[in-house]
């Protein structure tokens, strides 16, 4: 009988093969040799796995209009989130931290606050009709700041809030604009006022993924900010609804 | 019954409904046709044995169904013992129920095998396959890098 090795299985087996690995699993085999690199890299690949994926971070997509490195790209994020959100890192609340903030060191108008919030007794959020600003009181650093175009101002947003309904207003976070309606209905649930899409996971700025994960099976709706490079994951608050614009552009 | 001969002539008798799990083998029944290649027939045997009676396949549902299936690598108590053999093995079982066309056991060896690499690095699957790093230097770190930048972690 002549000996078997992994490498001299026919194409057609290794297409099956991959068909059972796990996302970041097939990153990893195209770097391993010329061969896997060009099955890893094939179409048919990661339609299937998008197709087959349950990751219910995977937005729903006409696949036909997706090049093979959007798929990627989506499971990949999707992958993650779905990881981060599965085993999301407590997150240590601190109490009694001061910091000072001025408009000059701040570059924000600190006079003329349009909100402030605090989320997870940590993350403080700064808006003026020009900036926003996340604070972290913990390591007292900024977490991330977008400034208003020249001829723009901001609305005031609210986040995470229930306190009145039918907010219909935009929130902004660096490089995406998204509006957002809430609404509470009399048994406090949420009800989605236009777009009704499933779910929402976008990356901001490379850095941070707004996701929420009403509807898809799971139970609660809520909507966190996860900043990837830490895999630190932010909640915002539950009862809130994100409907996206241009869900599927990355 | 049928009796198989494999290509060290040992003879193994089996009944027709289990060794009609492959589709091969039934139509080679059908055909009484002939191959000279080697498969390992007492453990294909076992795993028939085993699954009689399970429903087979639908002829012509493997590929429509391949794309719905669950992607999930869970394999069964007994498949996953089964299955818990050398990797000179696996192979050879993973070809053998490819050749023979027994879609289920080329999935439990498929699984067997994805699970194997689970979050290893490259180098590390290069190591367990014996496989040889065949990029050049130029393409490895021009293409390569090019093409996974956005997906190391940042």
């Amino acid at each position: 009988m002549s000996t078997s090795s992994f490498i001299e299985l026919p194409d057609d087996i290794l297409f099956t093969i991959v068909k059972f690995v796990r996302v970041p699993d097939l990153f990893a085999a195209r770097k391993t040799c010329k061969r896997l690199h060009s099955i890893t890299l094939d179409r048919h690949v990661w339609t299937t796995a998008y197709k087959t994926s349950e990751n219910s971070f995977l937005p729903e997509t006409s696949l036909a209009s997706k090049t093979v490195q959007d798929l990627e790209r989506l499971l990949l994020r999707s992958y993650r989130l779905n990881t981060f959100w599965a085993n999301p890192p407590r997150i240590k609340r601190v109490f009694k931290r001061r910091i000072s903030l001025d408009s000059t060191t701040s570059g924000i108008d600190i006079k003329n606050l349009l909100a402030i919030e605090l989320f997870q007794g940590r993350f403080i959020i700064l808006q003026t009709a020009k900036a926003m600003l996340v604070y972290d009181l913990e390591t007292r650093d900024e977490v991330f700041r977008h400034n208003a175009a020249p001829n723009q101002e901001f609305k005031r947003a609210v986040l995470g809030l229930n306190r009145t309904a039918d907010y219909n207003m935009d929130l902004f976070f660096p490089f995406r604009t998204f509006s957002f309606i809430t609404g509470t209905s009399p048994s406090g649930s949420v009800t989605i006022a236009e777009s009704p899409l499933l779910n929402a996971n976008f990356v901001i700025g490379n850095q941070f993924a707004v996701i929420h994960n009403f509807g898809r099976g799971r139970a609660s709706d809520v909507l966190v900010v996860s900043h990837l490079e830490s895999q630190n994951i932010y909640p915002l608050s539950s009862g809130f609804l994100v409907s996206t614009l241009g869900l599927s552009s990355f | 019954m049928v009796t198989l001969v494999t290509s060290d002539n040992e003879k193994f008798n089996a009944e027709k409904e289990v060794v009609e799990r492959s589709v091969l083998i039934k139509n080679m029944l059908e055909d009484v046709g002939e191959s000279d290649q080697p498969i390992p027939l007492p453990m294909f045997l076992e795993y028939c044995e085993h699954h009689r009676g399970e429903p087979l396949p639908a002829p012509d549902a493997d590929t429509s169904q391949d794309d719905t299936r669950k992607r999930t690598t869970d394999i069964s108590e007994w498949d996953q013992k089964f299955i818990t053999v050398d990797q000179e093995m696996l192979f050879e079982i993973i070809l053998a129920a490819n050749y023979l066309d027994i879609k289920s056991l080329l999935d439990v060896g498929c699984k067997t095998v994805a699970n194997m690499i689970k979050g290893k690095t490259p180098e590390e699957i290069r190591k367990l396959f014996n496989i040889v790093n065949d990029f050049t230097p130029r393409r490895r770190c021009a293409q390569i890098k090019k093409e996974n930048e956005w997906a190391e972690d940042r």
